[in-house]
């Protein structure tokens, strides 16, 4: 039997892990493994969850790891870092978690510059429930809840987290939105958002674009296609606001 | 000629939405929770397709569909939402917005078990842990009776002004389907007339809502709300009679009996769990026990002087709660109970367990072996 080679951060136990085949969480897991790995912070990190679909990694990792309130991951974050400021603290996310339930404190959490790594996964759906409408859910998009399409009439425009996020923060914030279309770009993002936290720089936001065919209802190449030719044009990739490089990688 | 009753096979989330449907609501906020959700995609979907002639509001967490719902009461809708567990609790401020302000909002709950740690099951610490936010509480038994309680429910709400939550068990009731008769649509609008609010926000008359008071002020209002929760148990029994003349139904009114009279073992519980203990009773009496069921259907306000009046003289009653009444032992139906029979039926053993926390299974024959291990204590 061929082993792939896996992040050393993984805690192979619970692999393969339980993610629904095609879903864009394990991408973006992998990647943050191995971005732990080169920055060896895996014996400093905590790594917390909302719940959503982001609460099946609470044992992906061989760290420490919490599951919150869904939304409350980002105080729960805070509260680590500002009593352990050492600690490398990562709060795990959806879009629904971030930019709903929990968008009162993912702004003001930003606002105050708190120095902690968020990881948002947008898959444009309330993934574990069932595919309910999120706030970013496409125009047009058919969930559960909008099973004519979402009508941006009574329900408004998708929301752009990190474009909002690139306004309110203060300098030394990193700001991106990657994809798991774009892995190289992902863990370079990813990377930097770490760095950042390691530096003392300030607050640090990553959105993913990610996949979710169970609730897309997509085959492999119809999922492919709503991510790269409906989501990316939608919500573009890249450096936001970095410290890193002045004007930001796009 | 008069349309007949339907009868279908549906679940227990989809029993809700169609009960909604038919007391023709008018605002519906909601956010997803798990065994909920299936109540809001129903309802979502019949407002989409016209179905349901209301607005849905794809609110961004509990907090704001009860804000939501609060507001949309007050403006003179009628209107529904649904929630579970931690859903509920992220509800609880404004669970007393809705009550303080005496807006007769009806909600289902559909019980499961709280966090930390996470479970998806039922159990009932999530609608017992609202008792004092001054709802009125309903806990149904089967499909049929969320359907009926629900129209029930926003009858008695509207008649005093007094918000209503409607509970039932996640998975056991949420999403097993059960057969279901559906009145004629003419029949549920002679029980369930529209909704005119004696007052509500309207500029053309200014006043304003739920302001600050001076304690004397304050404590006049929350002595009314203690009193009118009280005086709901007449309407709850009228509702109850005239939903039966109407459409032939009939689930108990606050409380519902099952082979009481001559019982000298009583379980009592509330629920799913009650449902099943049905079949406990007939084991129970195969096995030569004289055993009965007592069920409230009403929690709040608890209906003391019913269950008084019914329990029979020398009775044990075994409650089997499904919630820890944290700092007693055992649960919060015993405590209630006992808070009732003191001093008024010294007659009554009560014995307690708590069981099927988490959504651990009960069937019938663990509940009746479970009952006479209890006699033997
Ligand atoms: C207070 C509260 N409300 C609702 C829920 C139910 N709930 C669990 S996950 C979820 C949505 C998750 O969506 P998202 O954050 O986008 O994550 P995904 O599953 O899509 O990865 C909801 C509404 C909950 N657990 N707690
Ligand atoms: S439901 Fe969607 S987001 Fe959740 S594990 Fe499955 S594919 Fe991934
Ligand atoms: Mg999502």
């Amino acid at each position: 039997m061929i082993t792939p080679a896996v992040p050393k951060s993984w805690y192979l136990p619970t692999k393969p892990h339980k993610f629904c085949p095609g879903c864009g969480h394990g991408i973006v897991l992998k990647a943050l493994g191995e971005v732990i790995d080169e920055l060896e912070i895996q014996d400093q990190t905590i790594f917390g969850c909302d719940i959503g679909c982001s609460l099946l990694s609470w044992d992906f990792f061989a760290c420490d790891s919490t599951q919150t309130h869904h939304g409350r991951t980002i105080p729960v974050m805070v509260g680590i870092k500002r009593s352990r400021p050492e600690l490398i603290t990562i709060g795990y996310m959806g879009d629904g978690g971030g930019y709903s339930i929990g968008s009162q404190h993912l702004l003001n959490s930003a606002v105050r510059n708190e120095k902690v790594t968020l990881i948002l996964v947008n898959n444009t759906n309330y993934g574990m429930t069932g595919g309910q409408m999120a706030p970013t859910t496409l125009p047009g998009q058919k969930t559960e809840t909008s099973p004519y399409g979402r009508d941006p009439e009574t329900t408004g425009y998708p929301t752009k987290g990190p474009e909002f996020l690139a306004e309110v923060t203060s300098e030394g914030a990193y700001v991106a939105r990657a994809t798991v279309s774009k892995y190289k770009q992902l863990k370079r993002f990813l990377k930097n958002a770490l760095r950042n936290q390691i530096e003392g720089n300030g607050f640090s936001f990553v959105e993913v674009l990610s996949t979710c065919p169970t609730n897309w209802r997509t085959n492999a190449q119809q999922t492919w296609h709503f991510l790269e030719d409906e989501m990316e044009p939608y919500f573009p990739v890249g450096e936001l606001k970095s410290p890193f490089s002045k004007g930001g990688d796009k | 000629m008069k349309a007949a009753a339907q009868v279908i096979m549906d679940t227990g989330a989809h029993a809700a939405a169609l009960a909604v449907k038919s007391a023709r609501v008018d605002v519906v906020p909601g956010y997803p929770i798990t065994p909920q959700t299936a109540i809001m995609e129903a309802l979502a979907a019949m407002v989409e397709n016209g179905e349901l002639h209301a607005r849905f509001i794809p609110v961004e967490g509990e907090h704001s569909a009860m804000a939501a719902a609060v507001a949309a009461s007050a403006a003179g809708a009628r209107v529904f939402t649904a929630t579970s567990a931690n859903g509920l609790l992220y509800m609880h401020e404004v669970l007393h917005m809705a009550s303080g302000g005496r807006l007769p909002v009806v909600m289902c709950n559909v019980n499961r078990g709280i966090f930390a740690p996470w479970t998806l099951w039922a159990d009932h610490q999530d609608s017992f842990a609202q008792r004092d936010t001054g709802w009125i509480q309903y806990h149904c038994s089967s499909n049929q009776e969320v359907f009926n309680t629900i129209l029930q429910a926003f009858r008695v709400a509207e008649q005093i002004n007094i918000p209503i939550m409607v509970n039932f068990d996640g998975f056991a009731i949420s999403h097993c389907l059960m057969p279901l008769t559906l009145p004629p649509q003419e029949d549920i609008d002679r029980f369930l007339p529209p909704f005119e609010p004696e007052w509500r926000l309207d500029p053309a008359h200014p006043s304003s809502f739920s302001n600050v008071t001076m304690a004397a002020e304050y404590a006049t209002f929350r002595q009314m709300l203690a009193d009118d929760i009280l005086a709901a148990i007449p309407l709850v029994k009228q509702a109850a009679r005239e939903y039966q003349e109407i459409t032939g139904m009939w689930d108990g009114d606050t409380i519902d009996t099952y082979r009481l009279e001559d019982a000298e073992v009583v379980a009592l519980a509330v629920n799913s769990m009650a449902a099943e203990l049905r079949l406990s009773v007939d084991i129970l009496r195969q096995q030569g026990i004289k055993a009965g069921l007592l069920r409230p259907r009403l929690v709040v306000p608890f209906p003391s002087e019913d269950i008084i009046q019914v329990l029979p003289r020398n009775a044990q009653v075994m409650v089997l709660d499904r919630n820890y009444n944290y700092g007693h032992p055992g649960g919060i139906l015993a405590q209630e109970l006992k808070g009732a029979l003191f001093g008024r039926r010294n007659d009554i053993t009560v014995k307690n367990r708590v069981m099927g926390i988490g959504g651990i299974d009960l069937p019938r024959r663990l509940m009746a072996d479970e009952i006479r291990a209890m006699m033997e204590e």
